[in-house]
């Protein structure tokens, strides 16, 4: 384990249990976000922030700041939603995030608030993530009762509501159109961009949505000031990061990182590298919808551009490792069966492409593929690149792209065990046994598969 | 954002937007997307889910189309977008290049229609739709060829929602089409998307049906084989149908249709059919939608209880006999009559669904060889005053939707039922143009109340009140708008903001009343009470009074009532050979509506009646069907036996509105025509042979015709000068694009049999010459208002085109469509009386009761409950319309208390 040279400010070495508490947060210094908040003038705040070069943390990293100045002048009510439908595969950032310190959370949403000129923001959670909808809802009430929230944040006269929706369990309602018609009360599908909803938004209304973690880091810049932010800084992503590493690494978890940290350092460094020091077989570097990366390209920078270089995204910095037991034609068959369940049905390519894709990967995996097959989902999903086949770049949100760039980059990287797939009629990975850290030799992956199968 | 303080019908014309189409330099306007200005420049981008009518859906993603936008930071040279993009959303741009057949747009739809038939069955050869489906159009044009699909494909259950809307949801490319149909045009939310991904179906809620008049048209709209017609289901092949251009015979708001028949039998009627590939086929973008009776009640007259032969009455029964020997028989029994008691005995009855022909010959008939004004089609009034009032409003009647209008007052009525398209038309114009609609009386239509911009609401019979007060306060006088604000309950600053709209005078307006007599006798007050609103607001103000019976118009411009001519006298008298001497009775005749009266009284003694449905259909049924025994002398024409054709001396088979020609008018004054789909059934005849036939039996003259042209001549040249402006139009030869179409080869579609001199009919709109009726000095006084006790409503009376005509009764319509009695409230009292939309309760007026299901509408002002009629079986013989009702919840899974 690498010794940091920096300060954690996301998730501090702390101990559980007391930290969500008003008084707790306080005592971290918590809330002087606001207070400097109050006193500056909101251009000031998004000035700042857009001076930190904070980017959306939610997967499309589009400029936080930049975002907020999209805002037409002189319509009101805006509305800032918060998005904490948390439900990238891999990722689980913003959990700890909520559970431990929801009132670090409030202070970005009041500060944001501030800055947008919103009086009321809304925290759209996971309907999954119950007990973090308590632990906000508690810290919101806390929050009220202190006065920071309400008719008169602090006795500036400045009004800020927070209400804590809970979504009831639908991916698509991640994407922030789908978000917005969630909240309203509607079937959750995405909306047709422009207008963005920036301009036209929540009832119509102006409205900015943000991701917990980037919601998170304005109190952070506004105290430590843009420079301290502008300190971890690779090409144009800056600010520290958090990594939810899972899958066969020998520690999994959240790590908050500068984005200048490369692949191999996060897998060997921190993670402890690889269980039972099993061969790496691919990563996925940002949330299941993004290409995967190859052991050849270990040495990425874990920046937003570093992975575009490599041919991947970013995305919410889910990082999924993969070892060598790992069957790829069943592990892309398990995520396009995510990816067929979540499609939301509205637009042709995502829903009916997203299901032919999973009902081919089936065949193939279950040994009754073809080679025409592999012509046909090559031709559907592209080459694991934007605008590539025949869904990405055509859907109405980006739910299309995430079913396909995974189709095509695993069929890209790995188009060989398709093909012995194909040709030995089953799956190649359900005869070999793996040694695992009991000393054992089993397959572990093959006979614990979670089943999708409907 | 949008400017709000501009309201937007006063908005200047949007500017103009330059752009590239496929190479070619185009101009649309700003605002507009690619598929509209496409559209218009003959550029076709297929599309399923975009509509005309229907909001922006963009599901679809077939209209994709390579988009190069000017890059501002590379000289604006065009580059191309990094995807791309949906034609029917994207609004252009100026210098924007934009290609619908590049091999990017081509791979776009080429992959769609791929997908879409990744789990379509390919049942064409058992789909309704097969022939005329955008699938299979696509497919030919746009698709691949092949398919490589081999998985096994979706399937779902069928549901049985709509007894006359078929769903097969295998065929259905999710374009949602028919949701927003049902919320936007129809004003329904009803139908919706369940389940998610590629398991999601469209269905109705609570698999219920699609209530809706006008739900059938998701029929048309629907680009595949999912919504079918459930009557036309397995019937026939939709191109081994021979297609007729005609009109409804029930809206008055003159929708075409076309009939598609074969071997003398109709299978369905759909609107207008277009020409597609030099075939003609049904349009799925069409924005000319009909209604449901039209579309499922044409079929009638193939019932079995029709009666196909003329028949005498010999002794106590009526034997079938040849046409020429009924004809004698009723000319001998009228001459009988007329010679015993003098021709003022004697009445001709029209239907109000006959054409304008048969209504000019049943005038002249009546005037010239009987000798009296006794002519009338108007039976429906309640009051002899109510129906005075509406001949008051036939002679102020102008305007037409053609033009569009600025803004639209609607006063008391249920348009949606009683002229469905017309309804649907002045809805769309307001909704999609952003146009205010205005909305005065005790009951509102409930299918524009969402749309409305200002409510006024009051109760019954205080209406005329309201609209003299609205009229003086136009004028300026405070005191009335204060007086209103206090009878409606609106707010002052509200009131200003309608006055302010109401007084430009540049504005192009229309004031729509219905002249149904839904709450008994207040026609006589209301329509003064509009028309002096009318002359308050100025010249450019139209009004429109709109009428269920479907040629009001037509029969009141072919002077077939007391008090009316078909032209001018002169004109009139020279055209009928009567000299300056001879006897022209016009305003003698007796009122079809006190017929009874004047039977019981003996004052009547013979009578010709037109159609049996003017009888069957009249307010004070039984006791008119009790007086027919008294008449000497009795004959009708109708289609089929019923207790009143067996009361006739003589009885005419008479021909479906499928099985003659003839010329309606709508209550726009639009002429359109009514053209023979099939051959008369066996011995039928149309009405204007039956009169024809008996005036020349009595020696009548002028009567020799040989085709219904010869008649529409005639009468034409008298009615024409009524029409604004277009009698010369009228006169022109030219192409009749809107009657005939024919196809190339001539055999699949027919225009009209006769050729009526090629008159060119389209855009006739009439302008009666009636002076403006000036606004009264002050308001009549205020009627004093009845305290209502809980649970106690003043009840208005629905009237629905379907009650119009007892022929119905015989169509597919009301054997598939049963549905529950409805009664409508506003919220507010609903939520005083704890009932939501959907619950149950029990209406009891005097002595009877009824279970009905409560509808919760903005509709009916606090107070009133509306009780809407004609569909299914919702017909309310058994409870007594009285003007005040108690109405009682039922609990949930509680029978109701019994009756009484």
């Amino acid at each position: 384990m690498p010794v940091d040279t920096f300060e954690k400010v996301y998730l501090p070495n702390i101990e559980r249990g007391e930290t969500e508490t008003l008084q707790q947060y306080r005592a971290q210094g918590g809330y002087e976000a606001v207070r400097m908040a109050l006193d500056m003038a909101p251009g000031k705040i998004v000035e700042i922030v857009k001076d930190s070069g904070l980017r959306g943390r939610g997967g499309a990293g589009f400029p936080a700041g930049m975002k907020w100045s999209f805002l037409p002048k002189g319509v009101y009510p805006r509305y800032l939603t918060v998005n904490a439908d948390e439900s990238e595969p891999g990722t689980c950032k913003d959990r700890p995030l909520m559970e431990q310190r929801p009132h670090a959370l409030l202070d970005g949403i009041i500060c944001t608030c501030l800055a947008i000129e919103s009086e009321l923001a809304f925290i759209y959670i996971r309907g999954e993530y119950y007990n973090s909808a308590d632990v906000l809802q508690k810290a919101v009430d806390e929050a009220y009762e202190a006065g920071l929230l309400g008719a008169d944040v602090l006795g500036s006269g400045r009004r800020v509501d927070v209400v804590v929706h809970r979504g009831a369990g639908a991916y698509i309602c991640g994407e922030e159109t789908a978000l917005l018609t969630s909240l309203e009360g509607y079937r959750g599908y995405p909306k047709l961009k422009p207008p963005f909803p920036a301009v036209s938004g929540l009832y119509g209304k102006p409205t900015i949505i943000n991701n917990v973690e980037t919601i998170f880091s304005v109190p952070l810049i506004l105290t430590k000031g843009a420079d301290w932010f502008k300190s971890f800084t690779h090409e144009r992503s800056t600010g520290l990061r958090l990594y939810s590493v899972s899958g066969h690494v020998k520690k999994p978890g959240v790590y908050e990182l500068p984005m200048t940290v490369t692949l191999r350092e996060l897998i060997y460094d921190y993670c402890g590298g690889m269980r039972n020091d099993h061969d790496l077989k691919f990563v996925i570097p940002g949330g299941s919808s993004v290409p995967w990366l190859l052991p050849d390209q270990l040495d990425t920078v874990m920046s937003m551009e570093g992975v575009q270089e490599a041919g991947s995204f970013l995305g919410s910095a889910a990082v999924m490792v993969m070892d060598h037991t790992v069957c790829p034609v069943w592990a892309i068959e398990n995520l396009a069966a995510f990816y067929r369940h979540e499609s939301c049905g509205q637009c042709t390519p995502c829903r009916e492409g997203s299901s032919w894709m999973h009902k081919i990967l089936m065949r193939i995996e279950h040994g009754q593929g073809t080679m025409e097959d592999l012509d046909t989902l090559a031709s559907i999903a592209g080459e694991g690149k934007p605008n590539t086949g025949m869904i990405s770049g055509r859907s109405i949100c980006a739910l299309g792209d995430a079913a396909a760039w995974p189709v095509g980059s695993a069929l890209r990287c790995f188009r060989s065990e398709f093909e012995e797939h194909i040709k030995l009629g089953h799956c190649p990975y359900k005869n070999k046994r793996f040694w695992m850290a009991d000393g054992k030799f089993v397959n572990e992956s093959f006979e614990h598969r979670p089943s999708w199968h409907h | 954002m949008a400017d709000q303080s501009v309201h937007p019908s006063l908005k200047p014309a949007p500017e103009d937007v330059p752009f590239v189409l496929n190479g070619k330099e185009v101009v649309g306007k700003k605002g507009e997307t690619i598929i509209t200005v496409a559209a218009r420049e003959g550029v076709y981008i297929p599309h399923y889910c975009w509509h005309p009518s229907l909001s922006v859906a963009g599901n679809c993603r077939l209209c994709l189309v390579e988009v190069h936008m000017p890059n501002p930071r590379a000289d604006n040279k065009p580059t191309p977008l990094p995807k791309p993009a949906i034609a029917c959303q994207t609004p252009v741009v100026p210098g924007m290049h934009v290609f619908t057949e590049s091999e990017l747009a081509k791979d776009c739809q080429s992959g769609m229609m791929e997908f879409l038939l990744v789990n379509h069955p390919l049942d064409c050869p058992i789909c309704d739709r097969g022939g005329e489906c955008m699938l299979q159009r696509y497919s030919m044009e746009y698709g691949t060829g092949h398919a490589r699909m081999v998985d096994k494909k979706r399937k779902f259950k069928k549901p049985q929602a709509d007894p006359l809307i078929d769903i097969e949801r295998n065929r259905c490319i999710m374009c949602t089409r028919c949701v927003r149909f049902c919320d936007e045009v129809a004003g329904e939310h009803v139908m919706g998307v369940f389940a998610r991904g590629a398991d999601n179906y469209i269905g109705t809620f609570g698999q219920g049906p699609v209530s809706n008049i006008l739900s059938g048209n998701v029929i048309d709209i629907c680009p595949v084989g999912c919504l079918t017609s459930r009557p036309f289901r397995f019937k026939a092949r939709v191109w081994e149908l021979v297609q007729t251009q005609s009109t409804s015979v029930w809206d008055a708001s003159g929708a075409k249709v076309t009939y598609w028949t074969r071997s003398n039998q109709l299978y369905r009627t759909t609107p207008p059919s277009r020409k597609y590939h030099e075939t003609y086929t049904i349009n799925e973008d069409t924005a000319e939608f009909i209604d449901n009776i039209t579309r499922f009640g044409s079929d009638f007259p193939a019932h079995e209880d029709r009666w196909e032969e003329s028949r005498v009455r010999i002794g106590e029964g009526l034997v079938p006999a040849a046409f020429r020997e009924a004809v004698r028989q009723a000319a001998r029994g009228l001459t009988r009559v007329r010679e015993q008691h003098g021709p003022d005995a004697l009445a001709v009855l029209v239907s109000p669904r006959a054409t304008m022909e048969e209504g000019y010959l049943a005038a002249k008939f009546a005037r010239t060889v009987i000798g009296t004004g006794n002519v009338d089609w108007r039976m429906s009034f309640q009051t002899a005053e109510a129906s005075d009032a509406a001949a008051l409003a036939f002679s102020h009647a102008s305007g037409d939707l053609e033009d569009g209008f600025d803004a639209v007052v609607l006063v008391n009525g249920d348009y949606l039922h009683q002229a469905p398209v017309f309804a649907m038309q002045v809805k769309e114009y307001a909704r999609l143009n952003e146009k205010p609609l205005i909305l005065i009386g005790h009951h509102h239509d409930a299918y524009f109340a969402p749309h409305a911009s200002w409510q006024l609401h009051c109760r019954p019979g205080e209406t005329a009140h309201v609209l003299e007060l609205l009229a003086l306060a136009v004028r300026g006088n405070d005191n009335a708008k204060d007086q209103l604000s206090a009878i409606t309950g609106a707010q002052a600053e509200e009131l200003d903001k309608l006055l302010q709209l109401l007084g430009h005078a540049h504005r192009k307006g229309l004031l729509i009343q219905s002249l149904e007599d839904m709450n008994g006798a207040n026609l006589p007050q209301d329509v003064p009470a509009l028309l002096g609103l009318k002359s308050a607001l100025g010249e450019a103000w139209d009004y429109i009074p709109v009428l269920r019976d479907r040629n009001a118009f037509g029969l009141y411009a072919a002077g077939a009532q007391p008090g009316r001519l078909p032209g001018a006298e002169g004109a009139v008298r020279k055209a009928w050979g009567l000299g300056e001497s001879a006897a022209l009775p016009v305003d003698s005749g007796v009122p079809a509506r006190l017929l009874a009266e004047k039977i019981e009284a003996g004052e009547i003694k013979g009578l010709l009646c037109l159609g049996a449905d003017i009888l069957h259909n009249a307010p004070e049924r039984e006791r008119l069907v009790a007086a027919l025994d008294k008449l000497e002398f009795f004959a009708v024409t109708d289609l089929f036996r019923s207790e009143i054709t067996e009361k006739a001396d003589v009885f005419f088979a008479a021909a479906s509105h499928l099985e003659r020609d003839g010329t309606y008018c709508d209550l726009e004054g639009n002429l359109a025509r009514l053209v023979e789909a099939l051959p008369p059934a066996g011995g039928s005849r149309p009405d204007w042979e039956v009169l024809a036939g008996i005036a020349k039996e009595m020696d009548g003259r002028g009567f020799d015709y040989s085709s219904v042209a010869q008649v529409f001549d005639e009468m034409i040249r008298l009615v024409a000068p009524d029409f604004a402006g277009s009698f010369k139009a009228l006169m022109l030869k030219g192409p009749r694009n809107d009657l005939t179409i024919k196809d190339p080869g001539g055999a699949r579609t027919r225009g009209p049999e006769y050729n009526p001199g090629d008159y060119r009919i389209d855009g006739a709109h009439f302008r009666w010459k009636a002076d403006p009726l000036p606004t009264p000095e002050k308001a009549s006084p205020a009627p004093e208002r009845q305290e209502l006790n809980e649970g106690e409503f003043l009840v208005t009376w629905g009237e629905h085109v379907q009650g119009s005509d007892y022929h119905l009764d015989r169509a597919s319509i009301a054997r598939l469509l049963k549905m529950a009695p409805t009664a409508e409230m506003n919220p507010e009292d609903a939520y005083r009386l704890g009932l939501e939309d959907g619950d149950r309760a029990v209406v009891h007026t005097g002595s009877d009761s009824i279970e009905v299901v409560v509808k919760v509408r903005r509709g009916p002002a606090p107070g009133v409950l509306y009780i809407p009629s004609g569909l299914g079986d919702a017909r309310f013989a058994g409870l007594s319309a009285a003007p005040l009702a108690r109405l009682e919840a039922v609990e949930a899974g509680k029978e109701a208390a019994p009756a009484g």
